[in-house]
Protein backbone atom coordinates (compact mmCIF):
# COMPACT_ATOMS: atom_id res chain seq x y z
CA UNK A 1 0.00 0.00 0.00
CA UNK A 2 3.25 2.73 0.34
CA UNK A 3 3.47 2.61 -3.12
CA UNK A 4 -0.22 4.58 -3.09
CA UNK A 5 1.52 7.11 -0.46
CA UNK A 6 2.00 10.77 -2.32
CA UNK A 7 5.37 11.97 -2.52
CA UNK A 8 8.70 10.33 -4.09
CA UNK A 9 8.42 7.16 -2.24
CA UNK A 10 4.80 6.56 -3.68
CA UNK A 11 2.95 6.61 -7.11
CA UNK A 12 -0.01 8.36 -5.59
CA UNK A 13 0.57 11.78 -6.86
CA UNK A 14 1.61 10.41 -10.21
CA UNK A 15 -1.65 8.77 -10.37
CA UNK A 16 -3.39 11.82 -9.18
CA UNK A 17 -2.29 14.24 -12.17
CA UNK A 18 -2.89 11.04 -14.45
CA UNK A 19 -5.92 10.77 -13.71
CA UNK A 20 -6.23 15.05 -14.18
CA UNK A 21 -5.11 14.35 -17.63
CA UNK A 22 -7.51 11.85 -18.34
CA UNK A 23 -10.34 13.45 -17.40
CA UNK A 24 -8.75 16.89 -19.06
CA UNK A 25 -8.65 14.71 -22.33
CA UNK A 26 -12.08 13.06 -21.48
CA UNK A 27 -13.53 16.79 -21.60
CA UNK A 28 -11.81 18.13 -24.50
CA UNK A 29 -12.61 15.10 -26.99
CA UNK A 30 -15.83 15.14 -25.56
CA UNK A 31 -16.35 18.63 -26.49
CA UNK A 32 -14.74 18.27 -29.90
CA UNK A 33 -17.24 15.91 -30.35
CA UNK A 34 -20.15 17.50 -29.42
CA UNK A 35 -19.41 20.50 -31.48
CA UNK A 36 -18.16 18.45 -34.92
CA UNK A 37 -21.71 15.69 -34.00
CA UNK A 38 -23.64 18.87 -34.08
CA UNK A 39 -22.40 20.07 -37.55
CA UNK A 40 -22.22 16.69 -39.09
CA UNK A 41 -25.68 16.27 -37.95
CA UNK A 42 -27.06 19.57 -39.51
CA UNK A 43 -24.96 18.72 -43.26
CA UNK A 44 -26.60 15.51 -43.21
CA UNK A 45 -30.28 16.55 -42.32
CA UNK A 46 -30.15 20.03 -44.72
CA UNK A 47 -27.41 19.76 -46.98
CA UNK A 48 -27.13 18.89 -50.98
CA UNK A 49 -26.58 15.07 -51.61
CA UNK A 50 -22.80 14.93 -51.93
CA UNK A 51 -22.16 16.35 -48.77
CA UNK A 52 -24.46 13.90 -47.49
CA UNK A 53 -22.67 10.98 -48.46
CA UNK A 54 -19.34 12.39 -47.20
CA UNK A 55 -20.93 12.74 -43.67
CA UNK A 56 -22.52 9.33 -44.08
CA UNK A 57 -19.14 7.61 -45.01
CA UNK A 58 -17.37 9.69 -42.41
CA UNK A 59 -19.84 8.14 -39.66
CA UNK A 60 -20.10 4.95 -40.69
CA UNK A 61 -16.51 4.38 -41.21
CA UNK A 62 -15.35 5.72 -37.76
CA UNK A 63 -18.24 3.87 -36.11
CA UNK A 64 -16.84 0.51 -38.13
CA UNK A 65 -12.71 0.54 -37.49
CA UNK A 66 -11.25 0.01 -34.05
CA UNK A 67 -10.48 3.35 -32.08
CA UNK A 68 -7.07 1.79 -32.12
CA UNK A 69 -6.61 2.23 -35.86
CA UNK A 70 -8.01 5.93 -35.92
CA UNK A 71 -5.50 6.72 -33.42
CA UNK A 72 -2.54 4.76 -35.14
CA UNK A 73 -3.54 7.22 -38.14
CA UNK A 74 -3.35 10.15 -36.29
CA UNK A 75 -0.27 9.24 -34.26
CA UNK A 76 1.63 8.35 -37.18
CA UNK A 77 0.49 9.55 -40.22
CA UNK A 78 -1.15 13.28 -38.54
CA UNK A 79 1.73 14.62 -38.15
CA UNK A 80 2.73 14.08 -42.05
CA UNK A 81 -0.18 15.43 -42.95
CA UNK A 82 0.27 18.59 -41.22
CA UNK A 83 3.14 19.39 -41.89
CA UNK A 84 2.71 18.80 -46.12
CA UNK A 85 -0.33 21.23 -45.48
CA UNK A 86 1.83 23.49 -43.96
CA UNK A 87 4.18 23.36 -47.01
CA UNK A 88 1.40 24.27 -49.41
CA UNK A 89 1.74 27.42 -47.01
CA UNK A 90 4.95 28.53 -47.52
CA UNK A 91 5.96 27.18 -43.95
CA UNK A 92 9.26 24.52 -44.28
CA UNK A 93 9.91 22.20 -41.66
CA UNK A 94 8.24 18.95 -39.35
CA UNK A 95 5.67 19.65 -37.29
CA UNK A 96 5.29 18.34 -34.11
CA UNK A 97 2.12 17.47 -32.75
CA UNK A 98 1.38 17.25 -28.62
CA UNK A 99 0.31 13.52 -27.78
CA UNK A 100 -2.65 15.56 -25.82
CA UNK A 101 -3.47 17.40 -29.26
CA UNK A 102 -3.59 14.26 -31.14
CA UNK A 103 -5.33 12.50 -28.25
CA UNK A 104 -8.21 14.52 -28.11
CA UNK A 105 -8.42 15.00 -31.97
CA UNK A 106 -8.55 10.98 -32.63
CA UNK A 107 -11.31 10.59 -29.66
CA UNK A 108 -12.74 13.45 -30.22
CA UNK A 109 -13.24 12.44 -34.11
CA UNK A 110 -14.78 8.91 -32.97
CA UNK A 111 -17.21 10.71 -30.13
CA UNK A 112 -18.56 13.07 -33.17
CA UNK A 113 -19.20 10.18 -35.32
CA UNK A 114 -21.45 9.06 -32.48
CA UNK A 115 -23.04 12.31 -31.22
CA UNK A 116 -23.97 13.00 -34.68
CA UNK A 117 -26.02 9.62 -34.76
CA UNK A 118 -27.81 11.00 -31.81
CA UNK A 119 -28.01 14.66 -32.97
CA UNK A 120 -29.73 13.74 -36.15
CA UNK A 121 -31.96 11.18 -34.52
CA UNK A 122 -33.33 13.69 -31.90
CA UNK A 123 -33.49 16.39 -34.62
CA UNK A 124 -36.07 14.39 -36.87
CA UNK A 125 -37.78 13.86 -34.09
CA UNK A 126 -38.99 16.83 -33.25
CA UNK A 127 -42.79 17.27 -34.72
CA UNK A 128 -43.13 18.67 -37.92
CA UNK A 129 -45.64 21.03 -37.00
CA UNK A 130 -43.31 23.05 -34.76
CA UNK A 131 -41.38 24.09 -37.95
CA UNK A 132 -44.60 25.13 -39.63
CA UNK A 133 -45.95 26.67 -36.54
CA UNK A 134 -42.22 29.05 -36.79
CA UNK A 135 -42.92 29.45 -39.92
CA UNK A 136 -46.93 30.77 -39.36
CA UNK A 137 -44.95 33.31 -36.51
CA UNK A 138 -42.80 34.70 -39.31
CA UNK A 139 -39.44 33.41 -37.87
CA UNK A 140 -36.90 32.62 -40.57
CA UNK A 141 -34.65 29.80 -41.00
CA UNK A 142 -32.10 29.85 -38.73
CA UNK A 143 -34.20 30.77 -35.84
CA UNK A 144 -36.91 28.70 -36.51
CA UNK A 145 -33.84 25.91 -35.83
CA UNK A 146 -31.91 27.64 -33.04
CA UNK A 147 -35.22 28.35 -30.92
CA UNK A 148 -37.46 26.00 -31.80
CA UNK A 149 -36.02 22.75 -33.12
CA UNK A 150 -32.70 22.53 -31.56
CA UNK A 151 -33.89 22.96 -27.42
CA UNK A 152 -36.53 20.57 -27.99
CA UNK A 153 -34.14 17.99 -29.70
CA UNK A 154 -31.27 18.32 -27.34
CA UNK A 155 -33.67 17.31 -24.66
CA UNK A 156 -34.22 14.04 -26.50
CA UNK A 157 -30.96 13.74 -27.13
CA UNK A 158 -29.61 13.94 -23.57
CA UNK A 159 -30.12 10.34 -22.53
CA UNK A 160 -27.84 8.77 -25.28
CA UNK A 161 -25.35 11.67 -25.01
CA UNK A 162 -24.69 10.70 -21.77
CA UNK A 163 -24.22 6.99 -22.87
CA UNK A 164 -21.46 8.74 -25.61
CA UNK A 165 -19.75 10.52 -22.27
CA UNK A 166 -19.27 7.11 -20.62
CA UNK A 167 -18.06 5.48 -23.86
CA UNK A 168 -15.48 8.50 -24.56
CA UNK A 169 -14.21 8.64 -21.07
CA UNK A 170 -13.29 4.87 -21.20
CA UNK A 171 -12.12 5.57 -24.95
CA UNK A 172 -9.48 7.79 -22.77
CA UNK A 173 -7.51 4.68 -21.84
CA UNK A 174 -6.75 3.70 -25.42
CA UNK A 175 -4.37 6.62 -26.19
CA UNK A 176 -2.38 4.94 -23.30
CA UNK A 177 -0.26 3.38 -26.58
CA UNK A 178 0.64 7.39 -27.78
CA UNK A 179 2.99 7.68 -24.51
CA UNK A 180 0.77 10.31 -22.94
CA UNK A 181 0.90 9.96 -19.42
CA UNK A 182 -2.60 9.12 -18.50
CA UNK A 183 -3.79 6.83 -16.05
CA UNK A 184 -3.27 3.39 -17.71
CA UNK A 185 0.26 4.95 -19.18
CA UNK A 186 1.59 5.60 -15.38
CA UNK A 187 -0.03 2.61 -13.81
CA UNK A 188 1.83 0.26 -17.11
CA UNK A 189 4.91 2.28 -15.86
CA UNK A 190 4.55 2.27 -11.84
CA UNK A 191 3.78 -1.78 -12.72
CA UNK A 192 7.24 -2.28 -14.88
CA UNK A 193 9.41 -0.46 -12.27
CA UNK A 194 7.74 -1.84 -8.93
CA UNK A 195 6.81 -5.52 -10.41
CA UNK A 196 3.34 -4.70 -8.40
CA UNK A 197 0.88 -5.48 -11.27
CA UNK A 198 -2.41 -5.87 -9.08
CA UNK A 199 -2.17 -2.51 -7.45
CA UNK A 200 -1.61 -0.17 -10.06
CA UNK A 201 -4.14 -1.84 -12.48
CA UNK A 202 -6.81 -1.98 -9.73
CA UNK A 203 -6.10 1.46 -8.66
CA UNK A 204 -6.66 2.58 -12.34
CA UNK A 205 -9.97 0.44 -12.50
CA UNK A 206 -11.16 1.92 -9.44
CA UNK A 207 -10.07 5.26 -10.57
CA UNK A 208 -12.45 4.64 -13.70
CA UNK A 209 -15.05 3.03 -11.55
CA UNK A 210 -15.54 6.50 -9.57
CA UNK A 211 -15.72 8.46 -12.10
CA UNK A 212 -18.16 6.52 -14.28
CA UNK A 213 -19.94 6.75 -11.25
CA UNK A 214 -20.14 10.09 -10.86
CA UNK A 215 -21.06 10.86 -14.66
CA UNK A 216 -23.89 8.28 -13.99
CA UNK A 217 -24.83 10.45 -10.94
CA UNK A 218 -24.82 13.90 -13.08
CA UNK A 219 -26.51 12.39 -15.86
CA UNK A 220 -29.39 11.82 -14.07
CA UNK A 221 -29.61 14.88 -12.48
CA UNK A 222 -29.36 16.36 -15.69
CA UNK A 223 -32.04 14.33 -17.39
CA UNK A 224 -34.39 15.43 -14.70
CA UNK A 225 -33.43 18.97 -14.86
CA UNK A 226 -34.41 18.61 -18.77
CA UNK A 227 -37.66 16.99 -18.28
CA UNK A 228 -38.81 19.05 -15.81
CA UNK A 229 -40.91 21.04 -17.85
CA UNK A 230 -42.51 17.76 -19.60
CA UNK A 231 -43.44 16.10 -16.26
CA UNK A 232 -47.64 16.44 -15.90
CA UNK B 1 5.15 2.86 -51.10
CA UNK B 2 5.15 0.61 -54.06
CA UNK B 3 1.80 -1.40 -55.29
CA UNK B 4 3.42 -4.29 -54.68
CA UNK B 5 3.82 -3.56 -51.69
CA UNK B 6 0.28 -3.08 -51.00
CA UNK B 7 -0.56 -6.52 -52.82
CA UNK B 8 1.66 -8.24 -50.44
CA UNK B 9 0.44 -6.66 -47.08
CA UNK B 10 -3.38 -6.91 -47.84
CA UNK B 11 -2.54 -10.72 -48.08
CA UNK B 12 -0.62 -10.68 -44.46
CA UNK B 13 -3.24 -8.64 -43.18
CA UNK B 14 -6.12 -10.74 -44.61
CA UNK B 15 -4.06 -14.24 -43.30
CA UNK B 16 -4.72 -12.67 -39.35
CA UNK B 17 -8.95 -12.49 -40.28
CA UNK B 18 -9.38 -15.48 -38.56
CA UNK B 19 -7.32 -15.05 -35.94
CA UNK B 20 -9.69 -11.91 -35.02
CA UNK B 21 -13.20 -13.89 -35.63
CA UNK B 22 -11.73 -16.58 -33.65
CA UNK B 23 -11.38 -14.57 -30.54
CA UNK B 24 -14.38 -12.95 -31.55
CA UNK B 25 -16.48 -15.79 -31.79
CA UNK B 26 -15.21 -17.71 -29.05
CA UNK B 27 -15.44 -14.88 -26.56
CA UNK B 28 -19.29 -14.21 -27.85
CA UNK B 29 -20.83 -17.83 -27.63
CA UNK B 30 -19.25 -18.41 -23.60
CA UNK B 31 -20.14 -14.87 -23.05
CA UNK B 32 -23.16 -15.53 -23.86
CA UNK B 33 -23.81 -18.61 -21.81
CA UNK B 34 -21.66 -16.60 -18.71
CA UNK B 35 -24.23 -13.71 -19.26
CA UNK B 36 -27.91 -16.16 -19.07
CA UNK B 37 -26.08 -17.17 -15.97
CA UNK B 38 -25.85 -13.51 -14.65
CA UNK B 39 -28.95 -12.13 -16.08
CA UNK B 40 -30.85 -14.99 -13.73
CA UNK B 41 -28.06 -14.44 -10.71
CA UNK B 42 -29.39 -10.92 -11.32
CA UNK B 43 -32.94 -11.63 -11.32
CA UNK B 44 -32.97 -13.72 -8.22
CA UNK B 45 -34.42 -13.41 -5.06
CA UNK B 46 -31.30 -12.90 -2.91
CA UNK B 47 -29.82 -9.92 -1.84
CA UNK B 48 -26.17 -11.36 -2.10
CA UNK B 49 -26.84 -12.91 -5.40
CA UNK B 50 -28.14 -10.15 -6.80
CA UNK B 51 -25.32 -7.87 -5.45
CA UNK B 52 -22.78 -10.13 -6.85
CA UNK B 53 -24.29 -10.23 -10.46
CA UNK B 54 -25.04 -6.59 -10.28
CA UNK B 55 -21.34 -5.79 -8.80
CA UNK B 56 -20.07 -7.88 -11.81
CA UNK B 57 -22.18 -5.84 -14.38
CA UNK B 58 -21.05 -2.71 -12.75
CA UNK B 59 -16.96 -3.12 -12.30
CA UNK B 60 -17.53 -4.61 -16.32
CA UNK B 61 -19.21 -1.97 -17.88
CA UNK B 62 -17.55 0.64 -15.70
CA UNK B 63 -13.79 0.37 -16.79
CA UNK B 64 -12.29 0.22 -19.83
CA UNK B 65 -11.54 -3.11 -21.71
CA UNK B 66 -8.06 -2.59 -21.81
CA UNK B 67 -7.44 -2.22 -18.29
CA UNK B 68 -9.36 -5.85 -18.04
CA UNK B 69 -6.88 -6.78 -20.67
CA UNK B 70 -3.73 -5.55 -18.73
CA UNK B 71 -5.43 -6.82 -15.57
CA UNK B 72 -5.49 -10.54 -16.79
CA UNK B 73 -2.32 -10.34 -18.81
CA UNK B 74 0.06 -8.35 -16.52
CA UNK B 75 -1.30 -8.68 -13.32
CA UNK B 76 -2.95 -12.44 -13.42
CA UNK B 77 -0.63 -13.87 -16.21
CA UNK B 78 2.30 -12.18 -14.51
CA UNK B 79 1.16 -13.93 -10.58
CA UNK B 80 0.66 -17.46 -12.68
CA UNK B 81 4.15 -17.10 -14.42
CA UNK B 82 5.91 -16.56 -10.85
CA UNK B 83 4.53 -20.07 -9.40
CA UNK B 84 7.03 -22.74 -9.74
CA UNK B 85 4.68 -25.46 -9.63
CA UNK B 86 2.35 -24.05 -12.45
CA UNK B 87 5.30 -23.25 -14.73
CA UNK B 88 6.29 -27.30 -14.73
CA UNK B 89 2.65 -28.53 -15.08
CA UNK B 90 1.35 -29.00 -18.24
CA UNK B 91 -0.73 -26.23 -18.14
CA UNK B 92 2.12 -23.85 -18.65
CA UNK B 93 2.04 -24.54 -22.58
CA UNK B 94 -1.37 -22.78 -22.59
CA UNK B 95 -0.85 -20.24 -19.98
CA UNK B 96 1.95 -19.30 -21.16
CA UNK B 97 -0.37 -17.97 -24.51
CA UNK B 98 -1.78 -14.65 -24.81
CA UNK B 99 -4.18 -16.12 -26.75
CA UNK B 100 -6.22 -17.52 -23.85
CA UNK B 101 -6.04 -14.05 -21.82
CA UNK B 102 -7.27 -11.86 -24.97
CA UNK B 103 -10.45 -14.47 -25.10
CA UNK B 104 -11.00 -14.58 -21.77
CA UNK B 105 -10.60 -10.95 -21.02
CA UNK B 106 -12.89 -10.13 -24.05
CA UNK B 107 -16.02 -13.13 -22.84
CA UNK B 108 -15.92 -11.23 -19.41
CA UNK B 109 -16.48 -8.12 -20.90
CA UNK B 110 -18.72 -9.08 -23.24
CA UNK B 111 -20.65 -11.48 -20.43
CA UNK B 112 -21.03 -8.03 -18.87
CA UNK B 113 -22.36 -5.86 -21.48
CA UNK B 114 -24.89 -8.91 -22.45
CA UNK B 115 -26.52 -9.67 -19.01
CA UNK B 116 -27.62 -5.90 -18.82
CA UNK B 117 -28.48 -6.35 -22.62
CA UNK B 118 -30.89 -9.25 -21.62
CA UNK B 119 -31.84 -7.73 -18.37
CA UNK B 120 -33.43 -4.98 -19.84
CA UNK B 121 -35.18 -7.06 -22.34
CA UNK B 122 -36.76 -9.76 -20.11
CA UNK B 123 -37.51 -6.59 -17.63
CA UNK B 124 -39.63 -5.30 -20.76
CA UNK B 125 -41.90 -8.46 -21.44
CA UNK B 126 -45.27 -7.59 -19.73
CA UNK B 127 -45.78 -9.13 -16.67
CA UNK B 128 -48.49 -10.70 -17.96
CA UNK B 129 -46.92 -12.80 -20.20
CA UNK B 130 -45.51 -14.44 -17.20
CA UNK B 131 -48.81 -14.49 -15.21
CA UNK B 132 -51.13 -16.17 -17.69
CA UNK B 133 -47.89 -18.86 -18.34
CA UNK B 134 -48.25 -19.36 -14.40
CA UNK B 135 -52.14 -19.82 -14.90
CA UNK B 136 -51.56 -22.22 -17.24
CA UNK B 137 -49.69 -24.40 -15.07
CA UNK B 138 -45.82 -23.68 -15.86
CA UNK B 139 -43.51 -23.61 -13.42
CA UNK B 140 -41.04 -20.72 -12.88
CA UNK B 141 -38.47 -22.02 -15.07
CA UNK B 142 -40.54 -23.24 -17.73
CA UNK B 143 -42.43 -20.01 -18.58
CA UNK B 144 -39.11 -18.25 -18.46
CA UNK B 145 -37.03 -20.76 -20.97
CA UNK B 146 -40.21 -21.08 -23.26
CA UNK B 147 -42.41 -17.63 -22.54
CA UNK B 148 -40.19 -14.84 -21.33
CA UNK B 149 -36.83 -15.85 -23.09
CA UNK B 150 -37.60 -16.35 -26.65
CA UNK B 151 -39.67 -12.90 -26.69
CA UNK B 152 -36.70 -11.02 -24.65
CA UNK B 153 -34.17 -12.43 -27.06
CA UNK B 154 -36.07 -10.83 -29.97
CA UNK B 155 -36.19 -8.07 -28.66
CA UNK B 156 -32.07 -7.78 -27.17
CA UNK B 157 -31.24 -8.23 -30.79
CA UNK B 158 -30.94 -4.34 -32.17
CA UNK B 159 -28.89 -3.63 -28.52
CA UNK B 160 -27.01 -6.83 -28.99
CA UNK B 161 -26.32 -6.55 -32.68
CA UNK B 162 -24.33 -3.36 -31.69
CA UNK B 163 -22.31 -5.14 -28.72
CA UNK B 164 -20.89 -7.63 -31.16
CA UNK B 165 -19.79 -5.02 -33.29
CA UNK B 166 -17.82 -3.55 -30.49
CA UNK B 167 -16.65 -6.43 -30.04
CA UNK B 168 -14.98 -6.88 -33.21
CA UNK B 169 -13.70 -3.34 -32.41
CA UNK B 170 -12.76 -4.52 -29.05
CA UNK B 171 -10.49 -7.02 -30.31
CA UNK B 172 -8.10 -5.04 -32.15
CA UNK B 173 -6.64 -4.88 -28.41
CA UNK B 174 -5.81 -8.00 -28.34
CA UNK B 175 -2.64 -6.48 -30.37
CA UNK B 176 -1.50 -5.40 -27.53
CA UNK B 177 -0.59 -8.43 -25.47
CA UNK B 178 1.01 -9.38 -28.98
CA UNK B 179 -1.57 -11.06 -30.41
CA UNK B 180 -1.39 -11.05 -34.35
CA UNK B 181 -4.82 -10.22 -35.39
CA UNK B 182 -5.52 -7.55 -38.16
CA UNK B 183 -4.46 -4.44 -36.39
CA UNK B 184 -1.67 -6.25 -34.84
CA UNK B 185 -0.40 -7.52 -38.14
CA UNK B 186 -1.06 -3.97 -39.56
CA UNK B 187 1.16 -2.63 -37.09
CA UNK B 188 3.96 -4.78 -37.42
CA UNK B 189 4.25 -4.02 -41.19
CA UNK B 190 4.19 -0.69 -40.55
CA UNK B 191 7.09 -0.78 -38.23
CA UNK B 192 8.88 -2.56 -40.67
CA UNK B 193 8.23 -0.76 -44.03
CA UNK B 194 6.97 3.21 -42.49
CA UNK B 195 3.96 3.10 -44.56
CA UNK B 196 0.63 3.67 -42.94
CA UNK B 197 -2.31 5.21 -44.45
CA UNK B 198 -2.29 2.13 -46.92
CA UNK B 199 -2.23 -0.28 -44.36
CA UNK B 200 -4.88 1.57 -42.59
CA UNK B 201 -7.00 1.81 -45.39
CA UNK B 202 -6.74 -1.62 -45.92
CA UNK B 203 -6.97 -2.92 -42.18
CA UNK B 204 -10.03 -0.55 -41.77
CA UNK B 205 -11.75 -1.74 -45.01
CA UNK B 206 -11.16 -5.32 -43.64
CA UNK B 207 -13.25 -4.10 -40.28
CA UNK B 208 -16.02 -2.18 -42.07
CA UNK B 209 -16.62 -5.50 -44.73
CA UNK B 210 -16.91 -7.88 -41.23
CA UNK B 211 -18.91 -5.46 -39.53
CA UNK B 212 -21.23 -4.96 -42.63
CA UNK B 213 -21.75 -8.42 -42.62
CA UNK B 214 -22.75 -8.65 -38.84
CA UNK B 215 -25.33 -5.72 -39.23
CA UNK B 216 -27.14 -7.92 -42.64
CA UNK B 217 -27.03 -10.99 -40.40
CA UNK B 218 -28.67 -9.49 -37.69
CA UNK B 219 -30.83 -7.00 -39.86
CA UNK B 220 -32.16 -10.58 -41.28
CA UNK B 221 -32.55 -11.88 -37.99
CA UNK B 222 -34.76 -9.29 -36.93
CA UNK B 223 -37.06 -9.69 -39.65
CA UNK B 224 -37.08 -13.35 -39.15
CA UNK B 225 -38.29 -12.93 -35.96
CA UNK B 226 -40.44 -9.82 -36.05
CA UNK B 227 -43.56 -9.34 -34.72
CA UNK B 228 -46.30 -9.58 -37.42
CA UNK B 229 -49.44 -7.84 -36.62
CA UNK B 230 -52.75 -7.37 -38.82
Amino acid sequence: MELLYWGNNGWGDEIFFASLITISLAVCSYGLGLILGLYIAIGKLYSNKIVKILLDGYTTVLRGIPELLVIYLLFFGGENIITQVASIFGYSGFINLPPFLIGVLAIGFISASYSAEVFRGSIQSVHKGQIEAGLSLCLNKNKIFNKVILPQAIRVAIPSLGNIWQLTLKDTALISVTGLAEIMRISRVATNSEREPFIFFIAAACIFLVLTSISTKIQIKIEKKYNESMVR
Amino acid sequence: MELELIITSTFEILKAVPTTLSLVTLSLSIGFILAIFLVAMSLSKSTIIRFLANSYIYYFRGTPLLIQIYLLYFGVGYWLSMQDNIKQSIFWDIINEPYWYAVIALMFNTAGYTAEILRGAIISIPKGQAESSYSLGLSYYQSMIKIILPQAIRQALPAYSNEVILMVKGSSLASIITIMEITGTMNKIRSETYAIYELIIIAGFIYLLINFVITRLFKYLENKYKIVSN
